[in-house]
């Protein structure tokens, strides 16, 4: 069925239309698609696509060619002798050689590093055989949900689709087999969905697993955990619904437990096969949902229009209808189904059809995985564009430089016949024959650093595998071929240009002394470089800041323990037998680590506006054991005592209007949506509760007591040996409960994890300001060494009329200095400017100061400094006896 | 004559009707044990075209390729006709 969809690769088609002769055109293209066909049929699909793009670039010579402008241009049989001149230059001149391909070696690596990033979101869902019609229906709101009654209006009133399928996630708790236990994620499925994808089943009929209330597919590695090696069809487990975060996946949001009954399973399915943006445990067939609604363990959302959070809606569109007319549909659905324009939730919504093919690339609002939103890339590209600029100025540079050295040539060239347009091609060989040098030396590059990206915090999340397909090595050529030609333009157009008669009279040295261009690029490197440093050094400081960040409550020794929907009197009772335990309180979030509740709340009979506090589930022990000072007021009272008591911060009492904390006391506030008359029962100093990259300033926070909501167990301990307090911690856990596994984190450690996102930040701009800081100091070194070799016979004379060594090296130096210094006095307020602009953004930050600043001046002055001086110094040394004598 | 030139007017001489570029390539790949490139093989065609060795004719605007009489004259010259007489006799 697959081969049936497979098409001759549009860009190798595209290519091929760009040069071959019309009059061949349709002749050469039905023959290769004849042989595609035949490929994929008799071979592989992937074969064939190679194929078909070795065959295209077969017709890259001249008797296929479209007589143009290029053909005037390139002499064919001048290529080989280019290609010659280009790697003999190349060897001739080894130290600029190296530079150049040293400079553009280590930006491209991170520009392939991208590439494979891009070509593994590339392969997400590439193995559905009918990828090219299938659509996910999108909100205008940006979000990747829609209503769960949308796939079927689409399918039973309009005739674009020829499936329709909705997912929506659902089960996320405990599937129990005897005494085996696996936590179980997933999305509540319709027989339709194994037509419309091309999910296989190892186990099962995928026409008909999904037809039976209770009954589900999962995944070979949830049925290895529970039933082992035994076969899992017609197999059953008990299901308890703790509502686990899914599709995105954060530890510890949930609810207790709710059994949902007993689940046969008609499928298993090896997840491990495909790359899809969608990932579960299991698929629980739709039908079960009527049941589950009936008995209140579910809401009921079939056919809620405004409902709109949760459900995926998949429409395989016909074979002859087109996405337009897609789109024709859904506004037209919209339309009928919104009427209410009053309704501030679905005023002016649309659905919007995103291709299968895009989702990975397209993060939208409550998608399915983790992955990198298109803002990522963009900055990466951008990082990795302005690092491989500076490496294409190094050779622009030295090209221009260089440009005496070849002048004699470009007129023996000139003279000889050669048009403006075949110097151009040869110089532009060169730079290709460089670039493709330089690509060989990335690849090893990457080597090194594609381990070293996969090594980062972030990408346990992101998962990058970065895959080297042929298509992908197909891509690093084509980039180092752009790559090439952008590095060798100017200098190709420059150099071209020359006057054969001046040069054969060498009447250039007129020219000498315009660096305009180069002392342009070469300031231009710098400012780069400086503004790099400058933000790595902000941004370690900032992480640093972070690390020691005073969050207003204690974190050491306190060890957070995971209920897993366990009651947490019984798991307190138990560790009073722990004589290391010092405290221990109950929550529903832990603080600063993502995750929070809001509730609204303002004075009862009053005109003003509902303030906007986070709301904390804690008992009586929370504010005790983090060491948060009760400021009026007492704490929080047993649940059964006074259930409407709460506590709030400083910051919510003056929000809330209050002068003094003592005047507060025994006040109702109203709560909006539930109108609750809440009670203060005290006021406690402010501490920080949101993630402190999240955080704009210190937010009003309102503590309740709701034993029901309790999530975490806040453990304090004095010992000093913390695991083995953990492991006796452990084994009272094991005592009430056998089935859930014990899972704690001591609370410091996870507040310093939140940072980790931030130090890989500070890797890769340390790594980016690496790399700007050498490629800028290779183009320094090759212009100081260029300098200094031109004017060898210069320092000869000064230094026979008696100049010293010192004035020798000042005046060679004199040039880069001033460039060095214009560097610098731009680089640094572009960095001041610019990095204030994302630390304004915090509340929590340094300040960018007059330190960063000194700091990556004084590191890119002693780089500068060496580099120029490594050259001149060694220049003014030089016995001018041997200088003068060459001549 | 190329040995390409020489095993296309052969594989053509062996044919009693004409063939397509792509059937030309198969027996070709399949004489000569080597993948042949389609534009190789266009090329060598438009040459012996050029030469007048091989005629074309238009089937459904593809283009069919068959040896002329030229081309069985120029070819009996060459040495694997002699060779390929040389092994007949030897298995006769």
């Amino acid at each position: 069925m697959r081969e049936g969809n497979q098409h001759p690769p549009r860009s190798a088609q595209r290519f091929l239309h760009l040069f071959l002769r019309r009059d061949l055109a349709e002749e050469v293209s039905g023959d290769l698609d004849e042989r595609f066909s035949k490929l994929v049929r008799t071979r592989s699909a992937i074969r064939a696509k190679i194929d078909y793009w070795i065959q295209v670039i077969n017709y890259l010579r001249p008797f296929a060619l479209r007589k143009g402008r290029l053909q005037k241009i390139i002499y064919y049989s001048m290529v080989g002798s280019y290609v010659k001149i280009g790697w003999r230059n190349i060897v001739k001149y080894k130290a600029f050689s190296a530079i150049n391909v040293f400079g553009l070696a280590l930006a491209m690596s991170v520009c392939m590093l991208i590439i494979l990033m891009l070509a593994d979101q590339r392969r997400y869902d590439d193995f559905h055989a009918k990828a090219d019609r299938i659509y996910r229906m999108t909100l205008s709101s940006n979000y990747a949900t829609t209503p769960q009654p949308l796939a079927a209006a689409i399918k039973n009133n309009y005739t674009v689709a020829e499936e329709t399928t909705v997912l929506v996630p659902g089960p996320a708790g405990d599937a129990v087999y005897q005494t085996k236990l696996a936590d179980m994620r997933g999305y509540f499925a319709e027989p339709s969905f194994f037509s419309l994808f091309s999910f296989a089943l190892e186990k099962g009929d995928a026409a008909t697993a999904l037809q039976q209330p209770y009954t589900a597919v999962i995944s070979q590695q949830l049925a290895v955990k529970l039933y082992g090696n035994d076969d899992p069809i017609g197999k059953t487990f008990d299901f308890s619904d703790r509502q686990l975060s899914f599709p995105q996946r954060f530890d510890g949001v949930g609810a207790p437990a709710v059994s949902w009954g007993t689940f046969t399973v008609t499928g298993v399915m090896d997840e491990s096969k495909y790359k899809s943006h969608l990932t579960f445990d299991v698929l629980m067939s739709a039908a079960t949902q009527p049941s589950l609604i009936t008995a209140k363990k579910i809401e009921d959302r079939m056919n809620a229009w405004d409902w709109f959070y949760r459900p995926y809606t998949f429409v395989l569109l016909k074979e002859n209808k087109s996405v337009a007319e897609l789109q024709t549909a859904l506004d037209d659905l919209a339309t009928r189904t919104y009427t209410d324009k009053k309704n501030e939730q679905t005023k002016d919504l649309r659905f919007i059809p995103q291709k299968l093919s895009e989702i990975q690339l397209n993060l939208r609002g409550n998608d399915t995985n983790n992955r990198m939103p298109k803002v990522g890339y963009q900055f990466l590209i951008i990082l990795a564009s302005v690092i491989m600029l500076t490496a294409c100025f190094n050779y622009t540079n030295l090209s221009v430089a260089r440009a005496l050295t070849r002048a004699k040539e470009i007129g023996v060239r000139k003279v000889t016949g050669a048009q403006r347009g075949s110097i151009i091609f040869q110089f532009l060989s060169e730079s290709v024959v460089t670039s493709l040098i330089a690509l060989l030396l990335a690849a090893g590059f990457l080597l090194l650093l594609a381990p070293a990206f996969k090594g980062l915090w972030l990408n346990k999340f992101l998962q990058f595998e970065l895959p080297a397909t042929p298509g992908v090595y197909g891509a690093f050529v084509a980039f180092a071929v752009l790559i090439g030609l952008i590095a060798g333009i100017y200098p190709a157009f420059y150099l071209s240009k020359y006057n054969p008669v001046k040069t054969l009279r060498k009447q250039l040295g007129s020219q000498r002394g315009k660096l305009g261009l180069r002392k342009t690029l070469s300031v231009s490197q710098f400012v780069i470089s400086l503004f790099f440093i400058t933000t790595a050094i902000l941004v370690y400081r900032q992480f640093s800041y972070f690390m020691k960040f005073d969050y207003g409550f204690k974190t050491a020794n306190i060890v957070n323990v995971e209920l897993q929907g366990m009651d947490f009197e019984k798991f307190k009772n138990e560790l009073s037998a722990v004589p290391e335990v010092t405290g221990i309180s109950a929550t529903d979030i832990i603080p600063a680590t993502g995750t929070n509740n809001g509730i609204d709340i303002k004075k009862p009979g009053t005109q003003d506006e509902y303030i906007q506090t986070t709301v904390l589930q804690t008992d009586e022990n929370f504010l005790n054991n983090l060491d948060v000072k009760i400021l009026a007021g007492k704490n929080l009272p047993p649940r059964a005592e006074a259930p409407n008591a709460i506590l709030v911060s400083k910051k919510a009492l003056e929000k809330l209007g209050f002068v003094n904390a003592h005047d507060a006391i025994g006040q109702t506030v109203e709560a909006r949506w539930s109108n609750e008359q809440l009670v203060i029962a005290g006021v406690f100093e402010d501490f920080t509760y949101r993630v402190l990259l999240n955080t704009r300033e210190a937010s009003p926070i309102v503590l309740r007591n709701q034993p029901a909501a309790f999530q975490y167990a806040n453990v304090k301990i004095a010992t000093n040996d913390p695991m083995a307090t953990v492991k006796k911690l452990e084994a009272q856990w094991k005592k009430i409960d056998v089935i859930h596994p014990f899972k704690y984190e001591f609370f410091d450690q996870q507040l310093a994890s939140m940072q980790q996102g931030v130090l890989d930040l500070v890797k890769v701009l340390g790594f980016i300001a690496f790399l700007a800081i050498a490629i800028s100091c290779l183009g320094l070194l090759g212009m100081a060494t260029y300098t200094t070799e031109r004017r060898t016979k210069e320092i000869g004379i000064r230094k026979v009329l008696g100049a010293e060594d010192g004035a020798i090296a000042r005046l060679l130096s004199k040039e880069f200095m001033t460039m060095l210094m214009l560097a610098i006095f731009i680089g640094v307020p572009l960095s001041y400017f610019v990095n204030n602009m994302w630390l304004q953004q915090l509340t929590a930050r340094v300040e960018f100061g007059i330190g960063t600043a000194i700091t990556g001046v004084l590191i890119l002055l002693t780089l500068g400094i060496i580099t120029i001086g490594s050259q001149t110094f060694r220049a003014s040394k030089a016995n001018p006896v041997n200088s003068l004598k060459s001549e | 004559m190329t040995d390409l030139e020489e095993e296309v007017l052969f594989q053509l001489s062996r044919q009693e009707r004409e063939l397509s570029v792509i059937a030309l390539a198969e027996r070709l790949s399949l004489g000569m044990k080597s993948l042949i490139l389609l534009a190789t093989l266009y090329q060598t065609l438009f040459q012996l075209e050029e030469r007048a060795l091989i005629g074309v004719s238009y089937v459904h605007a593809k283009k069919r390729y068959r040896i002329t009489n030229q081309g069985v004259a120029a070819w009996q010259r060459d040495w694997k006709f002699y060779r390929e007489h040389v092994n007949e006799y030897a298995r006769g």
